[in-house]
């Protein structure tokens, strides 16, 4: 795909949101694409769905061989172990491969249609029954573009996501602070970063972002890792700084007490660009223009003109009163001097008893990232203790005060590639990419009752199961996501799952959800299916489409979960699958494709016309490469050029939308929400992941030697309990009471006083895991463990907990 | 002369697996029978973690390709043999399974295929076809964190010696005389 | 009868054997260290089978015929035993490669036509050479005196049947001195690194060699009338082997204290109680005892237990010796201080399979021997050349 300099430059011109994009589509070289040959070498382009992260990949076949290999044109290059050993996930004895049933206590096989028309029938009875918000889904990544047409098909409000155990409480403090979204869209511009500080964020995905920090690391970028345990990351010549678990704000607060006190802010980013000069009232409530006779619902104190402003027109604002101001403004404070008020309780000697990391190493990285304007990195997985929501609002401060947001080098806002949903609520419809309009269900979605700001807490999900408020569910479609290893309190989310009338589990591999669905169905791994996405781990604009590598191997009866819940829609609402053009011609799978595409398609229309590009050139670059660069990235946009999606438009120290929520509007450190260990055989065991670890990846036998199932403790906690590398010991939940066996790795890599085990890995239940593999027994599920309280507003569950350990 | 080497940057690996499991893929068809020499996956890339010091770190560990690779002396048929690459290759035809490589290799390198009955080591088939075709080596092509790199010692343009030029790097067991070619960069 | 029963006997035990052999074989699987217990298994025998000839040299080279002349009598049997034994380390290390015929790859290569082959630099490459020469000495041997029952022309050929002496103990020192430095020579394992291989295995041969053959003489001492002879002669020779034994494993020990990585297979070794029962007290002390017992009171019985222990315990230690220092040697490839994993091996049923298939048709092949060729005094060789 060619488009001259000039002509989109033309383009890029008249486009509504950029203005200093100087970008050319990126045209790789036609070195690896090599189209079948006659020696029968292939080369296709996939979209790695080992993990969430998406990274680009060749799929090789040559000489009868088959790898995976990086795709290096692509904006998120791979790759991992997880994606190297695919070919392992797809040809594994475990692997689900023919539609299940469940009779009493077994499983028997049966065929697609008898599996289809009974769900689809229940279904239907349940909806019936209910009402369609008794139906809920639930997803990880996989499918997650597809399943709002199911979610409006049906007509449930209730697709809710694993957010609640991962990402809810950082992406909340991005909606906050910068009134941006996921993981993705905020995230340090790697390559031109010029200090990094990782706080519970191991960059254990995307490969495509590890491959950017070596390019800085070439110019001897240094990297501070902030963690209980060493994650894979801190092997090579990183900077560890291992901390008490669910203590990182209070470390973060300590660095902000050094940067300010010692001046090494950027006054002029903080006093233009974030709502440090505001001023509130000591009600906490922001002082409005209309009570200081100036325009606006925020004010600052303009020094140019001794007197106050609206925020955004002062042309001089001040982040100190004077006391005559103070007495003018009715004895308000800046968001300034409230924020140095709550730093000022946080001394690096105060916050070195509380944190375990030495009061020197924190004054100095405080002053090594300051000076060197670096970033700390935003945060992805941050359901670990339930006080993140202040931890990230924390960092997002921090890079705030060093003036490093959307600059290069910095902490940026991802170039949008406007990827539309599948289907959007737009006044009282939702309509479909494709122009059909579906009726908004009338329901509320169950967690946004209870926590208005988080992304989905699942948690809500099983105490609508038991308890039936606000109203019963009594159906769920689980989706390429393992509950049981994901949620906190696993033995509540047993006993939901086993009260629902109607669970039909969609996946390739047995988790444990698996032995309590009525059905099993099962789907394509990511080398047997097509789909277009947005390249989710680069600032750039860019699409990607990931091939068909491979059919399914033989025995394996699997098909794609979009066409299984169209064909559940249709045989119980044929009208409404009519209405979106679906009809008994699609129940040949093979012909589904034909339907999917036309929702692509709209898409792909939708971001050529945002674009100004022709939808032709785009489908041929996806077809060809795999992917297309829409837009480069461009710093110094937001909050420079373009306000922020926060209340004041600006970086939110005092987050307005917190307070609205009745939560802090500073962040402070907060006490985890399980019991901290204090007994000398109590120890904080936290969990996390590797490049090594994903829920698939799990069951491959690679996986048996590269992750491990062991609780690693530190070997000064071992010599004093007496315990060997290897050796067996019990756990207790001291919240839960729950007990649980594992072994013991010695070992370096977790600080005194905690142990660690992998999440997703160990201790897996499922009836189905059988022969060889019966090793996947072994270990703990950290979520064995855990309280279950909940992170208020934000909806995080913390999946860090306290144990006794015993030595057996 | 040619002499093909390895590097593998301690200071940079990220330990994700990939070039381990990279080489199980491509060389050993992604194979799932146990690597029992080594308790460990089929693949020419073992790793060893360091946990009892007082930080972590990590050994990669593959042939070493030596300049006087003892594997090869030993060998009572020839199948070992130092090709004129610089690599130490292996002729299956010829061997015996006699395993005198294997005891002789002071870095552990070779690993049983009990199929085959024979030692097996870097580089595989599919490593070795690539090279031919003037591609890199599996491993060096999927590493992400710019962890490793393979080339020609006797090119000073070679990006291995341009790399080697501006790194502090050590050999493993440079005292057992095998001047072995695998460089383990520490740092810049 | 009586004849044809034993010849039955064992015929059905040598195909015992080589069936039990064959399973083990199609049973074999990889493990954890490269040389399990067929090969140990091997130099054991491998060992005795050279220790031995080097006994019979004492009277073939060094002209010592006992006090009565007894040596003569037990001359051809000492040979048989030589050779035979050579057989069960050969089976052994066969069936241990990719397929027992691929040894031929040693010496000739069959890839783009046919050529010759030689690494001159692989201890393995001298152990096949040395192997063919040894059993082709000690054949010719062998029939020497067994022709020299019935030629006269052959007995009076003293410079001949001295050059061919000359050439199986040359090429028996050779071999076991070589064999030792199959191990010793491999600088990898520093346990085994040094000249003291070849040392301890010729001490160890001739010690092994004696004890062996006299278990084998003494089934048939009675019958010669060399009991006494047999008492007195294997125990002088344990009186002086095992010190010379000792000696060299003593300093092999202290010499492994001085060097980290070899201490850590020697570790290995002195942790077990093992050495201390069979290295120590089964194969040194109490032979020793037993065998000087054996020659003041002039006891067979004494003799034949110090033997046997010296058997038994030799295989231990030659086991112990090949198979620990492999353990370590993947311990500290890259530091012991690491504390890299640990190796756990123990023969499989397969190798063990093996070993005793090759046993029993050692066995086999020994009695055999007695039954068809003329090895006891007075016999002659009446069909095919030489035998009975």
């Amino acid at each position: 795909m060619e488009l001259q300099r000039r002509e989109f430059l033309k383009l890029v011109g008249t486009a509504a949101v950029v203005s200093s994009a100087f970008g050319v589509v990126h045209v790789a070289s036609a070195s690896q694409q090599v189209a079948a040959s006659p020696s029968g070498e292939r080369v296709v382009p996939v979209m790695c769905g080992a993990c969430g992260a998406g990274c680009g990949l060749l799929f090789i076949e040559r000489g009868g061989k088959r790898y995976i290999l990086p795709n290096l044109e692509h904006p998120q290059p791979g790759m991992c172990g997880r994606p190297a050993s695919a070919l392992q996930m797809w040809s594994h004895p475990l692997r689900l491969k023919k539609p299940l049933k469940k009779v009493g206590d077994k499983f028997i096989e049966v065929d697609w249609d008898t599996a289809l028309n009974e769900i689809a029938a229940k279904l239907k009875e349940v909806v019936e029954r209910y009402g369609p918000e008794s139906v809920v889904i639930t997803r990880h990544d996989v499918h997650s573009w597809f399943l709002p047409l199911f979610q409006y098909l049906i007509g449930t409000p209730n697709l809710i996501g694993h957010e609640g155990t991962c990402h809810s409480a950082s992406t909340a403090a991005r909606a906050a602070v910068l009134g941006a979204g996921g993981p993705p869209i905020v995230d340090p511009d790697y390559e031109n970063v010029s200090y990094l500080v990782l706080v519970g964020r191991n960059l254990d995905a995307a490969m495509g972002l590890v491959r950017q920090l070596a390019a800085a690391r070439e110019r001897g970028v240094k990297i501070v890792v902030v963690d209980p345990r060493a994650p894979n990351i801190a092997f090579g010549s990183v900077e560890w700084v291992p901390i008490i678990p669910g203590t990182d704000a209070a470390f973060l607060m300590a660095m902000a007490y050094v940067i300010i006190n010692e001046g090494l802010y950027d006054a002029d980013f903080v006093k233009r660009y974030t709502n440090a000069p505001m001023l509130v009232k000591p009600d906490g409530t922001p002082l409005g223009g209309k009570e200081v006779g100036v325009e606006g619902d925020y004010v600052a104190w303009d020094a140019a003109d001794n007197a106050p402003a609206p925020l955004d027109k002062a042309k001089d604002p001040v982040l100190m009163l004077s006391e005559e101001a103070r007495q003018r403004v009715g004895g308000a404070r800046t968001v300034w001097e409230l924020f140095v008020e709550r730093v000022r309780k946080y001394p690096p000697d105060v916050a070195a008893k509380i944190t375990g990391v030495p009061a020197d190493t924190i004054v100095r990285i405080a002053r090594e990232f300051a000076t060197a304007r670096g970033v700390i990195e935003d945060g992805w997985y941050a359901a670990k203790n339930g006080n993140e929501f202040d931890t990230y609002r924390l960092v997002l401060i921090l890079n705030a005060l060093v003036g490093n947001i959307d600059k290069r080098g910095g902490l940026c806002f991802q170039d949008s590639a406007g990827f539309p949903n599948i289907c959007d609520p737009a006044g009282p419809d939702i309509v479909a990419v494709t122009g059909v309009k579906l009726p908004a269900p009338k329901a509320k979605r169950l967690d946004k009752l209870l926590y208005p700001l988080n992304v989905s807490t699942f948690d809500a999900v099983y105490e609508a199961i038991l308890t039936g408020q606000p109203y019963p569910v009594k159906a769920l479609f689980i989706v390429g996501t393992s509950p049981l290893q994901r949620d906190a309190r696993y033995q509540m989310a047993v006993e939901a799952l086993k009260k629902l009338e109607l669970v039909v589990a969609i996946d390739i591999f047995p988790h444990d959800h698996v032995d309590y669905a009525h059905y099993v169905l099962p789907d394509l791994m990511f080398l047997e299916r097509e789909e277009v996405a947005t390249v989710r781990w680069t600032l750039h604009a860019a699409l990607q489409k990931s091939h068909m590598a491979l059919d399914p191997p033989p025995g394996v009866d699997a098909r794609h979960a979009p066409w299984m819940l169209m064909e559940i829609v249709r045989r119980a609402w044929p009208d409404r699958a009519k209405a979106v053009g679906y009809d008994e011609r699609y129940a040949d799978p093979h012909k589904f494709e034909e339907w999917e595409r036309q929702f692509v398609e709209a898409a792909l229309k939708k971001v050529a016309d945002r674009f100004k590009v022709s939808v032709d050139d785009l489908k041929k670059a996806l077809e060809e490469k795999g992917f297309v660069v829409l837009k480069k990235k461009s710093y110094g946009v937001r909050p420079y050029k373009t306000k922020l999606g926060t209340p004041t438009g600006r970086v939110e120290i005092y987050s307005i939308t917190a307070l609205k929520n009745k939560l802090d509007p500073l962040p402070d450190y907060r006490e985890p929400l399980y019991t901290r260990p204090k007994a000398p055989d109590e120890f904080y065991l936290i969990n996390g992941k590797d490049n090594v670890v994903s829920s698939h990846f799990a069951f491959t036998p690679n996986a048996k030697y590269l992750g491990d199932r062991t609780v690693w403790m530190n070997p000064k906690d071992a010599e004093r309990l007496g315990v060997k590398d290897g050796d067996e010991v019990e756990l207790e939940g001291i919240d839960n009471g729950f007990k649980a066996r594992a072994r013991v790795r010695v070992t370096n890599r977790v600080r005194e006083g905690v142990l660690f085990a992998y999440a997703f890995l160990g201790g897996r239940r499922s009836s189905l895991i059988t022969g060889q593999f019966a090793y996947l027994r072994e270990g703990v599920n950290p979520q064995w463990f855990t309280t279950g309280k909940i992170e208020p507003v934000v909806g995080s569950a913390p999946t860090n907990s306290t144990v006794r350990v015993r030595r057996l | 002369m040619t002499r093909l080497a390895h590097l593998w940057d301690q200071s940079r690996c990220i330990a994700c697996g990939a070039c381990i499991a990279a080489c199980n893929a491509s060389n050993y068809g992604s194979s799932t029978a146990p690597n029992v020499s080594w308790n460990w996956l089929r693949t020419n890339i073992r790793r060893i973690e360091l946990s009892n010091g007082p930080r972590p770190m990590l050994y990669l560990l593959q042939c070493q390709h030596c300049e006087n690779p003892p594997c090869v002396t030993v060998c009572p048929t020839g199948a070992s043999y130092k090709d004129r690459d610089g690599l130490v290759k292996m002729n299956y035809d010829l061997c015996i399974g006699c395993r005198y490589c294997m005891v002789a290799c002071p870095y552990d390198a070779r690993w049983f295929n009990e199929s085959m009955w024979t030692p097996v080591k870097c580089m595989g088939e599919e490593c070795q076809a690539r090279i031919a075709k003037g591609e890199q080596p599996v491993c060096v092509a999927v590493c992400p964190a710019g962890a490793r790199d393979f080339g020609d010692l006797d090119d000073p343009g070679s990006s291995i010696s341009r790399r080697l030029a501006n790194s502090r790097y050590v050999k493993l067991l440079d005292n057992m005389g095998t001047k072995p070619k695998y460089f383990v960069v520490v740092g810049p | 009868m009586r004849r044809w029963l034993a010849l039955a006997s064992a015929a059905a035990l040598l195909i015992a054997g080589a069936v039990l052999a064959w399973i083990g074989y199609a049973g074999r699987s990889a493990e954890e260290i490269p040389w399990g217990l067929l090969v140990p298994g091997y130099v054991f025998f491998a060992l005795m089978a050279t220790g031995s000839s080097i006994v019979n040299s004492i009277y073939t080279v060094f002209g010592y015929k006992g006090p009565n002349g007894e040596y003569e009598k037990i001359i051809k049997l000492g040979v048989w035993f030589s050779l035979i034994t050579i057989v069960p380390a050969w089976i052994m290390i066969l069936l241990d490669l990719r397929s027992p015929l691929s040894a031929i790859n040693i010496f000739i290569h069959t890839q783009g036509g046919l050529s010759l082959f030689f690494q001159y630099r692989s201890g393995i490459t001298w152990m096949a050479t040395l192997y063919t020469l040894f059993a082709l000495t000690l054949l010719i041997e062998l029939v020497y005196f067994i022709r020299s029952e019935v030629s006269e022309k052959l007995r009076l050929m003293k410079s001949a049947e001295l050059a061919i002496a000359l050439a199986v103990l040359v090429v028996t020192v050779v071999l076991h001195s070589n064999l030792g430095q199959v191990f010793g020579n491999v600088v990898a394992v520093p346990a085994w690194y040094g000249p003291h291989m070849a040392l301890y295995f010729i001490a160890s041969a001739i010690a092994i060699g004696a004890a062996g053959q006299a278990l084998f003489i003494s089934a048939f001492a009675g019958g010669l009338g060399v009991r006494e002879f047999v008492a007195r002669y294997y125990s002088r020779i344990l009186m002086i082997g095992l010190p010379v034994l000792a000696f060299i494993k003593g300093w092999m020990v202290i010499n492994a204290w001085y060097n980290p990585a070899s201490w850590e297979a020697y570790s290995l070794i002195l942790s077990s109680p093992n050495f201390y029962i069979f290295e120590i007290g089964l194969l040194l002390l109490v032979p020793f005892l037993l065998a000087t017992f054996a020659y003041y009171k002039k006891s067979p019985a004494m003799a034949l237990l110090a033997a046997a222990l010296v058997v038994i315990a030799g295989f231990v230690d030659k086991y112990d010796l090949i198979i620990e220092p492999q353990k370590a040697h993947i311990f500290h490839s890259l530091g012991g201080w690491a504390g890299v994993g640990s190796i756990h091996y123990a023969p499989t049923p397969s190798q063990i399979e093996i070993a005793i298939g090759s046993v029993l048709v050692y066995v086999a092949l020994l009695v055999l021997g007695v039954l068809l060729l003329p090895l006891k005094p007075g016999e002659r060789p009446r069909t095919l050349f030489i035998f009975k």
